[in-house]
């Protein structure tokens, strides 16, 4: 099958220059195809969201033309996107919890019945797309107690119902196990033979060379090039047809320019086994107010080793965490930290036990944009006798104590007075890092130290950690990203729905797809 | 213009003249006479008049003019510095769980209960007189501290939940002061409701014995510092400016956030409860107030006005109490009414919270979180 030549949406010298004088997005030009899959590849701060944000009309582009449907087209709103046929499903789902999944799906276009929402009338619209696709939703659940995979589906269904021909997805498998995220693709397959094209923006080349037509390369807000890969057989493609296209690819100059930085100067050390235990948990329960709550859970985490806890997302690792730091009390079970048992606990104790807390929220808990860079630098170390006297605080060994992790920690700021706030999301994660990791603590907890981070300070924080390791600190990686579970920890456990699902060593090889059963609920792994 | 705009001192500034200028207006607008032949002839009288009241508004305070000589008004400005001191106190009060991101509307309450008990202490008890007059401040101190508890334990309890419970303490304050006063200190001869004289080794000393200016500001002041110092330079202080700008974070950080909530909230009543009783020890010598002299909520203008910095709270209140001192002579001399003075206030309070509103570095995390809701 030949590729349709007509083109959907044609962009012409898109540039967006931010207010901050940030150019995310640097003459663009991009021809999207019909009926294809086209993927936009590029590690995360290379302008694809931006650029996708201009395209559904969320942001205005500086100049640049667009040229949609063979119409010239220049979207203010989303709702004239919308209108016009273009669908986006964002990383972050925009879907409101607390109503059902019926609701959400026709949120904004409930069909009426006199002065009701006439619920038999959406059922009737949405079981021809559900059938279509083969796809079942629990239509009267609420949002929130769906999962993630399921969220997505809803999001998908939204851009249908909604009558959109281009759907954008923006990093759609960031969450989800290797399982959903096949069923995904099987899905993306059916809506593309089913006439829709499809935008599918990821930082991750395997995903790109299975699912894409086309691969536009990105880089620092420019496209780097277009490749455009013809399948011989549609629909279906065998691993050995990807590992050969890989090994074309891999070759090519180009791919080897944007990746070229990607887990170069890690060394991994396997851990040498000490075997005191500084954190453990045994048979720890949670139930009530929670989220998710906790079942029978035990692990112990030793020195000078990383374990790694997969899983899907809000199965437990919250949780897990908020246990540790002691915002939750009210559990059961045995949790011991240096050799003592923990009972009443508070993040204040946490930290004087010297636990470090690298939490996924960077914006509203791990700093505070309002304080300055000092300010947030020494925030967990206020007890200590070098920062203040009797009385008034040591300022000049506390601006010295700053420069000096600016330095080690590269943090890029004109001053160490400056707002955090006015940083860059990279060097805000790394003030976090250098507040956490330059203590005497013993225990660090990480929860998805890189997401969203660009592949250079992800480099750099996954440094830290294994260095951190080598000083013979134990660690507590959250990540939903299994490659960087895999490339770092000792030892991997699974959460699911609150109790552990299999522990692997990393010793043996493990298998994304054997990780993905236990990450769905499957009773296996090499327990040991 | 907007680099300039940008220094909250000339914002200040620049609002304080609008509602001037807005008084003005509206003074003259009410002193237009239509029933005058030429209306122009109107608007110049009006305008003239205006003009008059206005020089005694804003000069009184310091000067006189007696038949064309300027001579320095002692009088005014000695009520302008005894009404300052009160109201320094309530602003440190206020501006204190301010800045730990507390409404705790307390002040009044603990102003009014630390006035009444400091009374009872300064009319019973015979003791030497420095001794007698610490004892009073010790008292009052206390009252004011405990009439903060349980504002305090509210809001330890609950986040926000401090708001009601202060406010409904000043009800409490004031009726429970006022049946302690009636009670147990009461002067049987007078007509009007007012304790007995206090005894003379509580009396305050005096800078200016004719017109009682009394050394109470002196106190405010160092007072101001003390705070300022304690807020800017202090761990404590740091810990203080976490907890009011993102308590999330402080917690996180392993502030003990609870404790620093009471604490602040216990020393926040503390300086509120000793505001009122340098009035009644330095000038009046009794307790005679039948309704609330409202420091307490005057407190928090002046604690909004110095954008909640102790080191600006003694300037603002010495504003606040200027403009009332101004309009008190005006008011008095001339046929403006000096309720004028109340329009001013409320001018400037708008101004000054609607830019909280609407500017990056918003007054209260309440205003943050709700313009958060605003722009969803």
């Amino acid at each position: 099958m030949s590729l349709p030549d007509e083109p959907l949406l044609q962009l012409y010298g898109i540039t967006k220059i931010y207010p901050n004088q940030v150019m995310a997005n640097d003459d663009i030009n991009l021809n999207i195809r019909k009926e294809t899959i086209h993927v936009i590849l590029g590690e995360n701060g290379a302008g694809k969201t931006t650029l996708m944000n201009i395209l559904f009309g969320l942001i205005q582009p500086t100049t640049g033309e667009m040229i949609f449907k063979g119409k010239k087209a220049c979207f203010q709103t989303t709702f004239e996107s919308i209108q016009a046929g273009i669908g986006m499903i964002h990383q972050h789902f925009k879907l409101v919890p607390s109503l059902s999944v019926l609701e959400n799906l026709f949120l904004g276009i409930e069909p009426k019945r006199f002065f009701f929402t006439n619920h038999r009338e959406m059922k009737e619209i949405l079981n021809t797309f559900l059938n279509k696709y083969d796809i079942r939703l629990p239509l009267e659940k609420k949002v929130e107690e769906c999962s993630t995979a399921t969220r997505q589906l809803i999001e998908i269904i939204k851009t249908l119902i909604r009558g959109a021909d281009l759907i954008i997805m923006d990093e759609p498998t960031s969450l989800l196990a290797p399982q959903e995220r096949d069923s995904l693709f099987n899905i993306i397959r059916r809506l593309k033979k089913d006439g829709k094209t499809i935008i599918f923006i990821t930082h991750k080349l395997d995903e790109a060379l299975s699912m894409g037509d086309e691969i536009t390369i990105m880089r620092q807000g420019k496209v780097l090039n277009t490749l455009e890969l013809r399948r011989t057989h549609p629909g279906s493609c065998s691993t050995n047809s990807i590992d050969s296209r890989k090994k074309d690819l891999k070759e090519s100059d180009l791919i080897q320019m944007l990746f070229k930085g990607e887990h170069k100067n890690l060394e991994v050390e396997k851990r040498n086994i000490d075997e005191e235990v500084v954190l453990s948990f045994q048979g720890v329960n949670l139930n009530g107010k929670t989220k998710v709550s906790l079942c029978d859970v035990s692990f112990c985490l030793h020195k000078g080793e990383i374990l790694g806890v997969a899983g899907l997302a809000d199965s437990g690792q919250q949780e897990i965490i908020r246990i540790i730091m002691g915002y939750e009390n009210e559990f059961t079970g045995f949790f011991e930290m240096n050799r003592k048992v923990i009972a009443h606990h508070t993040p204040h104790k946490a930290r004087s036990m010297h636990v470090s807390y690298i939490p996924s929220d960077r914006l509203s808990m791990g700093s505070d944009g309002n304080l300055s860079l000092w300010e947030n630098l020494i925030s967990t170390q206020l007890d200590s006798d070098w920062v203040s006297g009797l009385l008034h605080l040591k300022k000049s060994k506390i601006r010295h104590y700053t420069r000096s992790l600016m330095q080690h920690f590269s943090i890029k700021a004109s001053s160490s007075s400056m707002k955090v706030g006015k940083l860059s999301g990279g060097n805000i994660q790394k003030t976090i890092l250098a507040r956490e990791l330059t203590t005497k603590s013993q225990i660090i907890l990480a929860d998805n130290p890189t997401s969203g981070v660009d592949s250079e300070s992800a480099t750099f924080i996954r440094q830290q950690l294994l260095s951190q390791k080598k000083k013979g600190k134990a660690i507590l990686l959250f990540s939903h990203d299994l490659d960087e579970l895999k490339l770092l920890s000792d030892r991997i456990i699974v959460l699911y729905q609150g109790r552990i699902n299999g522990e692997f060593h990393m010793d043996d090889d493990v298998d994304d797809y054997q990780l993905g059963k236990n990450m769905l609920g499957a009773k296996t792994g090499n327990l040991s | 213009m907007k680099s300039i705009l940008s220094i909250r001192g000339v914002r200040v500034l620049t609002i304080i003249l609008l509602s001037l200028s807005v008084a003005y207006l509206l003074t003259v607008f009410s002193h237009i006479d239509f029933k005058t032949d030429s209306f122009f002839d109107g608007l110049s009288s009006a305008f003239g008049r205006t003009n008059d009241a206005f020089f005694l508004f804003l000069t009184s305070p310091l000067i006189r003019v007696l038949s064309g000589e300027i001579h320095f008004n002692m009088m005014s400005f000695s009520q302008w510095l005894n009404q300052t001191t009160p109201l320094i106190f309530t602003g440190l009060a206020i501006s204190l769980v301010f800045n730990i991101g507390v409404l705790n509307l307390g002040a009044e309450g603990q102003m009014f209960a630390g006035a009444v008990a400091g009374s009872c202490i300064a009319v019973f008890t015979p003791l030497p007189d420095l001794i007698h007059i610490l004892l009073i401040f010790l008292v009052s101190a206390i009252t004011g501290a405990l009439w903060s508890v349980l504002p305090a334990y509210a809001s330890y309890k609950k986040r926000n939940s401090e708001i009601l419970v202060s406010l409904m303490m000043n009800y409490l304050a004031f009726y429970l002061g006022i049946y302690v006063i009636k009670r147990f200190i009461r002067d049987e001869t007078s007509g009007a409701l007012m304790s007995i004289k206090f005894a003379p080794s509580s009396a305050f000393p005096l800078i200016n014995e004719r017109y009682k200016l009394h050394v109470g500001f002196i106190f405010a002041i160092l007072l101001a510092l003390i705070v300022w110092y304690l807020l800017k330079k202090t761990r404590w202080g740091l810990k203080i400016k976490m907890i009011g700008s993102n308590p999330q974070f402080a917690e996180y950080s392993g502030i003990h956030n609870k404790r620093a909530l009471i604490n602040v909230q216990l020393i926040s009543g503390a300086i509120a409860g000793t505001a009122g009783i340098f009035e009644l020890i330095g000038f009046h010598g009794r307790f005679l107030w039948s309704s609330s002299p409202g420091y307490g909520w005057d407190g928090i203008i002046v604690a909004i006005m110095a954008s909640k910095n102790p080191i600006y709270v003694p300037l603002s209140a010495a504003f606040l109490a200027y403009i009332r001192v101004g309009a008190q002579n005006m008011g008095r001399y001339t046929d403006v009414s000096p309720d004028l003075v109340k329009i001013i206030q409320a001018i400037i309070i708008i101004f000054l919270t609607t830019e909280g509103l609407f500017t990056s570095e918003s007054f209260h995390p309440s205003f943050r979180k709700l313009r958060g809701h605003f722009h969803g």
